[in-house]
Protein backbone atom coordinates (compact mmCIF):
# COMPACT_ATOMS: atom_id res chain seq x y z
CA UNK A 1 0.00 0.00 0.00
CA UNK A 2 2.98 2.18 0.89
CA UNK A 3 4.51 1.71 -2.49
CA UNK A 4 1.32 3.08 -4.34
CA UNK A 5 0.67 6.08 -2.72
CA UNK A 6 4.41 6.86 -3.51
CA UNK A 7 3.16 6.98 -7.25
CA UNK A 8 0.96 9.54 -6.82
CA UNK A 9 1.95 13.29 -7.42
CA UNK A 10 1.28 15.47 -4.72
CA UNK A 11 -2.31 17.00 -6.45
CA UNK A 12 -3.65 13.26 -5.77
CA UNK A 13 -2.58 12.88 -2.29
CA UNK A 14 -3.83 16.02 -1.50
CA UNK A 15 -6.99 15.06 -3.58
CA UNK A 16 -7.36 12.03 -1.51
CA UNK A 17 -6.71 13.94 1.69
CA UNK A 18 -9.43 15.93 1.14
CA UNK A 19 -11.78 12.67 -0.04
CA UNK A 20 -10.78 11.13 3.84
CA UNK A 21 -11.58 14.24 5.43
CA UNK A 22 -14.89 14.88 3.74
CA UNK A 23 -16.19 11.30 3.62
CA UNK A 24 -15.40 11.20 7.52
CA UNK A 25 -17.52 13.92 8.41
CA UNK A 26 -20.22 11.56 5.95
CA UNK A 27 -20.17 13.52 3.21
CA UNK A 28 -20.91 11.44 -0.41
CA UNK A 29 -19.34 11.79 -3.59
CA UNK A 30 -21.93 13.19 -6.50
CA UNK A 31 -21.27 12.67 -9.55
CA UNK A 32 -23.04 15.42 -11.65
CA UNK A 33 -23.16 15.26 -15.53
CA UNK A 34 -20.83 16.64 -17.89
CA UNK A 35 -23.18 19.23 -19.29
CA UNK A 36 -26.67 20.88 -18.80
CA UNK A 37 -28.74 22.96 -21.40
CA UNK A 38 -27.32 26.44 -22.38
CA UNK A 39 -30.30 28.44 -21.97
CA UNK A 40 -29.82 27.38 -17.73
CA UNK A 41 -26.14 29.13 -17.78
CA UNK A 42 -28.13 31.92 -19.18
CA UNK A 43 -31.10 32.06 -17.04
CA UNK A 44 -28.23 32.40 -13.94
CA UNK A 45 -25.08 34.43 -15.87
CA UNK A 46 -25.06 36.94 -12.80
CA UNK A 47 -23.98 33.58 -11.01
CA UNK A 48 -21.29 32.77 -13.00
CA UNK A 49 -19.96 36.36 -13.60
CA UNK A 50 -19.15 35.31 -17.34
CA UNK A 51 -21.23 34.29 -20.02
CA UNK A 52 -18.56 32.79 -22.14
CA UNK A 53 -19.75 29.08 -22.40
CA UNK A 54 -18.19 26.05 -24.29
CA UNK A 55 -21.69 25.00 -26.17
CA UNK A 56 -22.57 22.65 -29.01
CA UNK A 57 -25.53 20.82 -30.24
CA UNK A 58 -26.95 17.51 -29.01
CA UNK A 59 -28.05 14.92 -30.88
CA UNK A 60 -31.93 16.41 -30.78
CA UNK A 61 -30.30 19.58 -31.53
CA UNK A 62 -30.80 21.10 -27.89
CA UNK A 63 -27.76 23.36 -27.73
CA UNK A 64 -26.10 22.43 -24.30
CA UNK A 65 -22.71 23.86 -22.37
CA UNK A 66 -19.73 22.16 -20.78
CA UNK A 67 -20.37 22.63 -16.99
CA UNK A 68 -18.88 26.13 -16.29
CA UNK A 69 -19.54 25.37 -12.62
CA UNK A 70 -20.90 23.00 -10.04
CA UNK A 71 -22.59 24.34 -7.33
CA UNK A 72 -25.90 25.50 -9.86
CA UNK A 73 -26.70 21.86 -10.79
CA UNK A 74 -26.23 20.50 -7.38
CA UNK A 75 -28.92 23.22 -6.16
CA UNK A 76 -30.92 22.15 -9.72
CA UNK A 77 -30.67 18.62 -10.00
CA UNK A 78 -30.33 17.26 -6.20
CA UNK A 79 -33.19 16.51 -4.71
CA UNK A 80 -33.47 17.03 -1.10
CA UNK A 81 -36.71 15.66 -0.24
CA UNK A 82 -37.31 17.75 3.30
CA UNK A 83 -34.05 16.38 4.58
CA UNK A 84 -30.53 16.84 4.56
CA UNK A 85 -27.87 16.17 2.06
CA UNK A 86 -24.16 15.93 2.58
CA UNK A 87 -22.14 15.98 -0.83
CA UNK A 88 -18.78 16.31 -2.46
CA UNK A 89 -17.63 16.51 -6.02
CA UNK A 90 -14.13 16.21 -7.94
CA UNK A 91 -15.28 17.64 -11.16
CA UNK A 92 -13.62 19.83 -14.43
CA UNK A 93 -14.74 22.93 -15.33
CA UNK A 94 -14.95 25.14 -18.08
CA UNK A 95 -14.43 28.80 -17.97
CA UNK A 96 -11.78 31.14 -19.51
CA UNK A 97 -8.64 31.58 -18.53
CA UNK A 98 -7.57 34.66 -16.85
CA UNK A 99 -6.19 36.05 -20.26
CA UNK A 100 -9.42 35.90 -21.72
CA UNK A 101 -8.71 34.76 -24.80
CA UNK A 102 -8.84 31.03 -24.16
CA UNK A 103 -11.22 28.45 -22.15
CA UNK A 104 -9.18 26.43 -19.62
CA UNK A 105 -10.26 23.45 -18.07
CA UNK A 106 -10.33 23.92 -14.31
CA UNK A 107 -9.78 21.11 -11.24
CA UNK A 108 -12.27 21.45 -8.80
CA UNK A 109 -13.05 20.22 -5.45
CA UNK A 110 -16.06 21.08 -3.31
CA UNK A 111 -18.25 20.06 -0.73
CA UNK A 112 -22.26 20.95 -0.29
CA UNK A 113 -24.44 20.63 2.53
CA UNK A 114 -28.40 21.31 1.25
CA UNK A 115 -31.67 20.90 2.75
CA UNK A 116 -32.77 21.29 6.61
CA UNK A 117 -29.06 23.28 7.26
CA UNK A 118 -29.01 24.34 10.54
CA UNK A 119 -26.38 25.83 12.93
CA UNK A 120 -24.40 22.81 13.16
CA UNK A 121 -24.05 22.07 9.65
CA UNK A 122 -23.14 25.79 9.21
CA UNK A 123 -20.40 25.59 11.87
CA UNK A 124 -19.23 22.36 10.52
CA UNK A 125 -18.86 23.49 6.33
CA UNK A 126 -16.88 26.44 7.72
CA UNK A 127 -15.08 24.05 9.60
CA UNK A 128 -14.26 22.08 6.85
CA UNK A 129 -12.86 24.87 4.88
CA UNK A 130 -10.73 25.87 7.35
CA UNK A 131 -9.53 22.40 8.12
CA UNK A 132 -9.49 21.71 3.65
CA UNK A 133 -6.90 24.55 3.93
CA UNK A 134 -4.99 23.66 7.00
CA UNK A 135 -4.11 20.75 4.79
CA UNK A 136 -1.99 22.18 2.18
CA UNK A 137 0.58 22.61 5.13
CA UNK A 138 1.49 26.18 4.40
CA UNK A 139 0.32 29.42 6.05
CA UNK A 140 -3.19 30.29 4.97
CA UNK A 141 -5.88 32.92 5.78
CA UNK A 142 -10.03 31.56 5.45
CA UNK A 143 -11.46 35.46 4.89
CA UNK A 144 -15.69 35.48 6.37
CA UNK A 145 -17.72 38.01 5.07
CA UNK A 146 -21.85 38.17 4.76
CA UNK A 147 -23.99 39.55 2.01
CA UNK A 148 -26.80 40.91 5.10
CA UNK A 149 -24.35 43.13 6.80
CA UNK A 150 -23.53 45.62 3.98
CA UNK A 151 -27.06 45.06 2.19
CA UNK A 152 -28.12 45.65 5.75
CA UNK A 153 -26.08 49.02 5.99
CA UNK A 154 -27.44 50.06 2.34
CA UNK A 155 -30.52 49.25 3.31
CA UNK A 156 -30.54 51.92 6.62
CA UNK A 157 -29.31 54.18 4.56
CA UNK A 158 -31.68 53.82 2.03
CA UNK A 159 -29.37 53.47 -0.88
CA UNK A 160 -31.63 52.26 -3.75
CA UNK A 161 -30.93 49.13 -5.13
CA UNK A 162 -29.67 50.07 -8.53
CA UNK A 163 -26.78 51.94 -7.15
CA UNK A 164 -25.57 49.24 -5.31
CA UNK A 165 -23.84 47.48 -7.84
CA UNK A 166 -21.03 50.48 -8.39
CA UNK A 167 -20.81 50.67 -4.79
CA UNK A 168 -20.33 47.22 -4.45
CA UNK A 169 -17.19 47.24 -7.64
CA UNK A 170 -15.51 49.18 -5.49
CA UNK A 171 -15.80 47.47 -2.28
CA UNK A 172 -14.43 44.37 -3.40
CA UNK A 173 -11.62 46.43 -5.10
CA UNK A 174 -10.64 48.15 -1.57
CA UNK A 175 -11.57 51.06 -3.15
CA UNK A 176 -12.10 53.76 -1.00
CA UNK A 177 -11.17 56.50 -3.38
CA UNK A 178 -14.14 55.08 -5.67
CA UNK A 179 -16.49 54.38 -3.57
CA UNK A 180 -16.84 57.90 -2.01
CA UNK A 181 -17.00 59.55 -5.42
CA UNK A 182 -19.86 56.82 -6.43
CA UNK A 183 -21.34 57.27 -3.12
CA UNK A 184 -21.24 61.25 -3.74
CA UNK A 185 -22.70 60.93 -7.52
CA UNK A 186 -25.24 58.52 -5.84
CA UNK A 187 -26.37 61.40 -3.14
CA UNK A 188 -25.62 59.84 -0.31
CA UNK A 189 -24.93 62.04 2.79
CA UNK A 190 -21.16 62.52 3.71
CA UNK A 191 -21.83 61.07 7.37
CA UNK A 192 -23.31 58.06 5.43
CA UNK A 193 -20.68 57.79 2.88
CA UNK A 194 -18.19 57.92 6.15
CA UNK A 195 -20.30 54.84 8.10
CA UNK A 196 -20.14 52.58 4.65
CA UNK A 197 -16.36 53.40 4.08
CA UNK A 198 -15.74 52.35 7.35
CA UNK A 199 -17.85 49.09 7.30
CA UNK A 200 -17.02 48.12 3.79
CA UNK A 201 -13.37 48.52 4.48
CA UNK A 202 -13.34 46.55 7.93
CA UNK A 203 -10.92 43.76 7.58
CA UNK A 204 -8.95 41.99 10.16
CA UNK A 205 -8.68 39.18 12.60
CA UNK A 206 -11.44 37.97 13.38
CA UNK A 207 -12.45 39.05 16.91
CA UNK A 208 -10.97 42.15 16.79
CA UNK A 209 -12.83 43.34 13.33
CA UNK A 210 -16.02 41.86 14.54
CA UNK A 211 -16.21 43.80 17.81
CA UNK A 212 -15.91 47.00 15.21
CA UNK A 213 -18.11 45.62 12.89
CA UNK A 214 -20.89 45.40 15.77
CA UNK A 215 -20.10 48.87 16.30
CA UNK A 216 -21.15 50.07 12.78
CA UNK A 217 -24.33 47.82 12.94
CA UNK A 218 -27.68 50.21 12.32
CA UNK A 219 -30.12 47.52 12.71
CA UNK A 220 -30.98 44.08 13.59
CA UNK A 221 -30.09 42.90 10.13
CA UNK A 222 -26.32 43.79 10.39
CA UNK A 223 -26.43 42.49 14.04
CA UNK A 224 -27.86 38.91 12.66
CA UNK A 225 -24.86 39.18 10.22
CA UNK A 226 -22.42 39.64 12.54
CA UNK A 227 -23.97 37.19 14.86
CA UNK A 228 -24.00 34.36 12.28
CA UNK A 229 -20.39 34.84 11.56
CA UNK A 230 -19.62 34.57 15.33
CA UNK A 231 -21.03 31.63 15.60
CA UNK A 232 -19.89 29.89 12.35
CA UNK A 233 -16.31 30.62 13.17
CA UNK A 234 -16.43 29.57 17.03
CA UNK A 235 -13.81 27.71 18.15
CA UNK A 236 -11.83 28.38 14.76
CA UNK A 237 -7.74 29.65 15.88
CA UNK A 238 -7.87 33.45 15.45
CA UNK A 239 -4.83 33.96 13.72
CA UNK A 240 -5.49 32.26 10.84
CA UNK A 241 -9.30 33.52 10.31
CA UNK A 242 -10.21 37.23 9.25
CA UNK A 243 -13.17 39.24 8.30
CA UNK A 244 -13.52 40.62 4.77
CA UNK A 245 -16.69 42.55 3.88
CA UNK A 246 -15.32 43.36 0.71
CA UNK A 247 -15.98 39.48 -0.06
CA UNK A 248 -18.46 39.95 -2.89
CA UNK A 249 -21.62 37.81 -3.23
CA UNK A 250 -24.35 38.30 -5.55
CA UNK A 251 -27.51 39.19 -3.38
CA UNK A 252 -29.93 36.48 -5.69
CA UNK A 253 -27.59 33.62 -5.02
CA UNK A 254 -26.42 34.18 -1.87
CA UNK A 255 -28.03 34.55 1.29
CA UNK A 256 -25.68 34.97 4.10
CA UNK A 257 -22.03 33.84 5.13
CA UNK A 258 -19.11 34.11 2.37
CA UNK A 259 -15.61 32.47 2.58
CA UNK A 260 -12.26 32.68 0.92
CA UNK A 261 -9.38 30.96 1.11
CA UNK A 262 -5.79 32.01 0.51
CA UNK A 263 -2.69 30.22 1.02
CA UNK A 264 0.76 32.19 1.06
CA UNK A 265 3.03 32.05 -1.95
CA UNK A 266 -0.06 31.79 -4.34
CA UNK A 267 -1.00 34.57 -6.71
CA UNK A 268 -5.10 33.69 -6.19
CA UNK A 269 -7.88 32.26 -4.04
CA UNK A 270 -8.14 28.40 -3.74
CA UNK A 271 -11.02 28.41 -2.16
CA UNK A 272 -14.51 30.26 -2.16
CA UNK A 273 -18.23 29.64 -1.25
CA UNK A 274 -21.07 30.82 0.82
CA UNK A 275 -24.65 30.29 2.11
CA UNK A 276 -27.02 30.18 -1.37
CA UNK A 277 -30.26 29.96 0.41
CA UNK A 278 -31.55 32.24 -2.54
CA UNK A 279 -30.24 30.24 -5.33
CA UNK A 280 -32.27 27.15 -3.83
CA UNK A 281 -35.28 28.70 -3.65
CA UNK A 282 -34.68 30.05 -7.31
CA UNK A 283 -33.94 26.68 -8.38
CA UNK A 284 -37.50 25.64 -6.49
CA UNK A 285 -36.45 23.86 -3.64
CA UNK A 286 -37.00 24.00 -0.08
CA UNK A 287 -34.33 24.54 2.40
CA UNK A 288 -30.98 26.54 2.44
CA UNK A 289 -27.40 25.28 1.34
CA UNK A 290 -23.88 26.08 2.42
CA UNK A 291 -20.52 24.78 0.23
CA UNK A 292 -16.99 25.58 -1.21
CA UNK A 293 -15.03 24.98 -3.84
CA UNK A 294 -11.27 23.93 -3.64
CA UNK A 295 -9.28 25.48 -6.46
CA UNK A 296 -7.22 22.46 -7.04
CA UNK A 297 -5.17 23.87 -9.43
CA UNK A 298 -3.80 26.36 -7.61
CA UNK A 299 -4.57 24.64 -4.20
CA UNK A 300 -1.75 21.62 -5.48
CA UNK A 301 0.07 24.13 -7.60
CA UNK A 302 3.20 25.84 -7.49
CA UNK B 1 9.61 43.17 3.61
CA UNK B 2 7.27 44.50 1.12
CA UNK B 3 8.15 44.09 -3.12
CA UNK B 4 6.72 47.17 -4.47
CA UNK B 5 7.02 47.52 -8.78
CA UNK B 6 6.99 51.05 -9.83
CA UNK B 7 6.54 52.52 -13.31
CA UNK B 8 9.78 53.10 -15.05
CA UNK B 9 9.61 57.22 -16.59
CA UNK B 10 8.40 60.19 -14.79
CA UNK B 11 5.55 58.96 -12.86
CA UNK B 12 7.62 56.33 -11.54
CA UNK B 13 10.05 58.98 -9.86
CA UNK B 14 7.39 60.84 -8.75
CA UNK B 15 6.13 57.88 -7.03
CA UNK B 16 9.32 57.19 -5.60
CA UNK B 17 9.48 60.45 -4.54
CA UNK B 18 6.25 60.43 -2.49
CA UNK B 19 7.02 56.86 -0.79
CA UNK B 20 10.83 58.58 0.33
CA UNK B 21 8.48 61.49 2.29
CA UNK B 22 6.50 58.68 3.63
CA UNK B 23 9.69 57.09 5.24
CA UNK B 24 9.81 54.22 2.89
CA UNK B 25 12.58 55.47 0.82
CA UNK B 26 15.18 52.86 -1.06
CA UNK B 27 18.42 53.90 -2.82
CA UNK B 28 18.41 56.93 -5.37
CA UNK B 29 16.22 57.42 -8.50
CA UNK B 30 19.90 58.07 -10.59
CA UNK B 31 20.44 54.05 -8.54
CA UNK B 32 17.44 52.93 -10.14
CA UNK B 33 18.04 54.01 -13.98
CA UNK B 34 20.73 51.40 -13.65
CA UNK B 35 19.60 48.42 -11.66
CA UNK B 36 16.35 46.64 -11.76
CA UNK B 37 15.93 45.96 -8.11
CA UNK B 38 16.74 48.21 -5.36
CA UNK B 39 16.15 47.87 -1.72
CA UNK B 40 16.24 49.18 1.88
CA UNK B 41 16.33 46.94 4.84
CA UNK B 42 15.90 49.36 6.86
CA UNK B 43 12.28 50.81 5.46
CA UNK B 44 11.54 47.35 4.59
CA UNK B 45 10.69 47.90 1.01
CA UNK B 46 12.38 46.54 -2.18
CA UNK B 47 11.50 48.23 -5.88
CA UNK B 48 11.60 47.58 -9.13
CA UNK B 49 11.05 49.12 -12.05
CA UNK B 50 8.55 48.05 -14.81
CA UNK B 51 7.06 49.08 -17.85
CA UNK B 52 4.41 50.95 -16.79
CA UNK B 53 1.97 48.36 -18.40
CA UNK B 54 3.49 45.76 -17.00
CA UNK B 55 3.41 46.98 -13.31
CA UNK B 56 -0.45 45.58 -13.25
CA UNK B 57 0.44 42.19 -14.33
CA UNK B 58 3.42 41.40 -11.78
CA UNK B 59 0.79 42.50 -8.83
CA UNK B 60 -2.07 40.25 -9.76
CA UNK B 61 0.40 37.39 -10.11
CA UNK B 62 2.03 38.18 -7.01
CA UNK B 63 5.49 38.94 -8.51
CA UNK B 64 4.85 42.23 -6.72
CA UNK B 65 3.01 42.87 -3.43
CA UNK B 66 2.64 46.00 -4.47
CA UNK B 67 2.36 48.83 -7.44
CA UNK B 68 2.07 52.07 -8.69
CA UNK B 69 0.02 52.01 -12.12
CA UNK B 70 -2.17 54.82 -13.94
CA UNK B 71 -5.91 54.57 -13.50
CA UNK B 72 -5.54 54.61 -17.55
CA UNK B 73 -4.14 50.86 -17.69
CA UNK B 74 -6.46 49.81 -14.67
CA UNK B 75 -9.61 50.36 -16.66
CA UNK B 76 -8.24 49.13 -19.87
CA UNK B 77 -6.69 45.95 -18.63
CA UNK B 78 -9.34 45.71 -15.68
CA UNK B 79 -6.63 43.34 -13.54
CA UNK B 80 -8.03 41.68 -10.46
CA UNK B 81 -6.28 43.61 -7.65
CA UNK B 82 -6.80 45.90 -4.40
CA UNK B 83 -6.86 49.33 -5.67
CA UNK B 84 -6.04 51.01 -2.13
CA UNK B 85 -5.43 54.75 -2.69
CA UNK B 86 -5.26 57.40 -5.41
CA UNK B 87 -1.77 59.19 -5.49
CA UNK B 88 -3.40 62.34 -6.76
CA UNK B 89 0.23 62.18 -9.18
CA UNK B 90 0.26 61.81 -13.17
CA UNK B 91 -3.16 63.38 -13.59
CA UNK B 92 -4.68 63.75 -16.65
CA UNK B 93 -7.79 62.98 -18.60
CA UNK B 94 -8.76 60.09 -21.12
CA UNK B 95 -10.57 61.66 -23.93
CA UNK B 96 -11.86 61.80 -27.39
CA UNK B 97 -10.73 63.92 -29.65
CA UNK B 98 -11.12 65.16 -33.58
CA UNK B 99 -10.19 67.35 -35.55
CA UNK B 100 -11.15 71.27 -35.15
CA UNK B 101 -14.32 71.44 -36.62
CA UNK B 102 -15.84 68.02 -36.21
CA UNK B 103 -18.84 66.71 -35.53
CA UNK B 104 -20.21 63.34 -35.44
CA UNK B 105 -23.76 63.52 -36.90
CA UNK B 106 -24.08 59.41 -36.42
CA UNK B 107 -25.01 58.97 -40.25
CA UNK B 108 -21.82 56.31 -40.24
CA UNK B 109 -20.19 53.58 -38.36
CA UNK B 110 -17.73 56.34 -36.14
CA UNK B 111 -13.84 55.10 -36.85
CA UNK B 112 -12.10 54.94 -33.80
CA UNK B 113 -8.13 54.99 -33.16
CA UNK B 114 -6.79 54.41 -29.93
CA UNK B 115 -4.27 52.49 -27.68
CA UNK B 116 -6.91 52.08 -25.00
CA UNK B 117 -9.44 49.91 -27.03
CA UNK B 118 -11.39 48.22 -24.15
CA UNK B 119 -11.95 51.88 -22.23
CA UNK B 120 -12.87 53.21 -25.93
CA UNK B 121 -15.44 50.26 -27.04
CA UNK B 122 -16.78 50.27 -23.26
CA UNK B 123 -17.37 53.98 -23.64
CA UNK B 124 -19.31 54.16 -26.79
CA UNK B 125 -21.12 50.82 -25.68
CA UNK B 126 -22.69 52.77 -23.17
CA UNK B 127 -23.70 56.04 -26.41
CA UNK B 128 -25.29 53.20 -28.09
CA UNK B 129 -23.04 54.52 -30.99
CA UNK B 130 -21.67 51.76 -33.48
CA UNK B 131 -17.69 51.87 -33.69
CA UNK B 132 -14.96 50.50 -35.60
CA UNK B 133 -12.17 50.51 -33.45
CA UNK B 134 -8.53 51.00 -34.55
CA UNK B 135 -5.85 49.66 -32.14
CA UNK B 136 -2.85 51.79 -32.87
CA UNK B 137 0.40 52.01 -30.05
CA UNK B 138 1.81 55.56 -30.66
CA UNK B 139 1.51 58.44 -32.43
CA UNK B 140 -2.72 58.33 -32.02
CA UNK B 141 -3.08 61.99 -32.88
CA UNK B 142 -1.58 61.06 -36.37
CA UNK B 143 -4.80 58.93 -37.13
CA UNK B 144 -7.14 61.74 -37.72
CA UNK B 145 -4.93 63.88 -39.44
CA UNK B 146 -4.34 60.72 -42.19
CA UNK B 147 -7.97 60.09 -42.25
CA UNK B 148 -7.22 56.69 -40.73
CA UNK B 149 -9.41 57.16 -38.03
CA UNK B 150 -12.85 60.24 -37.54
CA UNK B 151 -11.62 60.40 -33.77
CA UNK B 152 -9.28 59.60 -31.39
CA UNK B 153 -9.46 58.16 -27.14
CA UNK B 154 -6.24 58.89 -25.60
CA UNK B 155 -4.72 60.77 -22.72
CA UNK B 156 -4.23 64.59 -22.58
CA UNK B 157 -2.57 66.14 -19.54
CA UNK B 158 -2.18 69.46 -21.10
CA UNK B 159 -3.46 69.48 -24.46
CA UNK B 160 -0.95 70.94 -26.14
CA UNK B 161 -0.40 67.57 -28.36
CA UNK B 162 -3.55 68.39 -29.84
CA UNK B 163 -3.08 71.84 -30.56
CA UNK B 164 -0.29 71.21 -32.41
CA UNK B 165 -1.85 69.63 -34.05
CA UNK B 166 -5.10 70.94 -34.99
CA UNK B 167 -7.08 68.61 -32.54
CA UNK B 168 -9.39 69.21 -30.21
CA UNK B 169 -11.43 67.45 -27.31
CA UNK B 170 -14.66 66.65 -27.99
CA UNK B 171 -15.65 64.82 -25.12
CA UNK B 172 -13.93 63.47 -21.35
CA UNK B 173 -14.37 59.87 -20.55
CA UNK B 174 -12.55 59.98 -16.73
CA UNK B 175 -10.16 61.76 -15.02
CA UNK B 176 -6.94 59.57 -14.71
CA UNK B 177 -4.43 59.59 -11.82
CA UNK B 178 -1.89 56.92 -10.48
CA UNK B 179 -3.23 54.42 -7.76
CA UNK B 180 -1.61 52.52 -5.26
CA UNK B 181 -2.44 48.61 -6.23
CA UNK B 182 -2.22 45.52 -4.08
CA UNK B 183 -2.47 41.68 -4.88
CA UNK B 184 -5.08 40.43 -3.31
CA UNK B 185 -3.52 37.04 -1.70
CA UNK B 186 -0.48 38.67 0.10
CA UNK B 187 -2.64 41.23 1.24
CA UNK B 188 -4.52 38.69 3.36
CA UNK B 189 -1.03 38.10 5.25
CA UNK B 190 0.66 41.47 5.34
CA UNK B 191 -2.39 43.75 5.44
CA UNK B 192 -0.68 45.40 9.02
CA UNK B 193 2.14 46.63 6.54
CA UNK B 194 0.66 47.08 3.89
CA UNK B 195 -1.99 49.47 5.30
CA UNK B 196 0.44 51.73 7.16
CA UNK B 197 2.42 52.33 4.08
CA UNK B 198 -1.05 53.24 2.06
CA UNK B 199 -1.98 55.24 5.41
CA UNK B 200 1.46 57.44 5.41
CA UNK B 201 0.87 57.66 1.44
CA UNK B 202 -2.10 58.99 1.93
CA UNK B 203 -0.75 61.61 4.51
CA UNK B 204 1.68 62.89 2.61
CA UNK B 205 -0.28 63.20 -0.95
CA UNK B 206 -2.96 64.69 0.66
CA UNK B 207 -0.06 67.55 2.21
Amino acid sequence: MESLLEVLSSGELTTLRLRALFEERGYRRYHPSRFEEYRFYLENQSFLKNEQLITFNDLDGRLMALKPDVTLSIAKNVSVNGGLKKLYYIENVYRPNATGRNFSEIRQMGLECLGKVGRSETSEVVRLAYESLRLAEAPFRLSLSHVRYLSGLMRSLRIPSQLRGALYENIAAKNPHGLRETAGAAGLSQEGTALLEKAAMLSGPATEALREARGLCRNAEMERAVEEIERAIDGLDDLSVLIDFSIRGDEDYYSGLLLCGYLQGKSRIVLSGGEYDNMMKKMGQKGGAIGFAVYLDEFCGR
Amino acid sequence: MLNIALPKGRLGEQAHELLTRACYGGGSLSDMGRKLVIESESAGVRYFLVKPSDVAIYVEHGAADLGIVGKDILEEDRPDVYELLDLKIGRCRMCVAAKKGFEDDGSSVLRVASKFTNIAERYYASLGREVDIIKLNGSIELAPLLGLSDVIVDIVESGKTLRDNDLTVIAEIMPISARLIANKVVYQFKSAEINELRDSLGVVTND
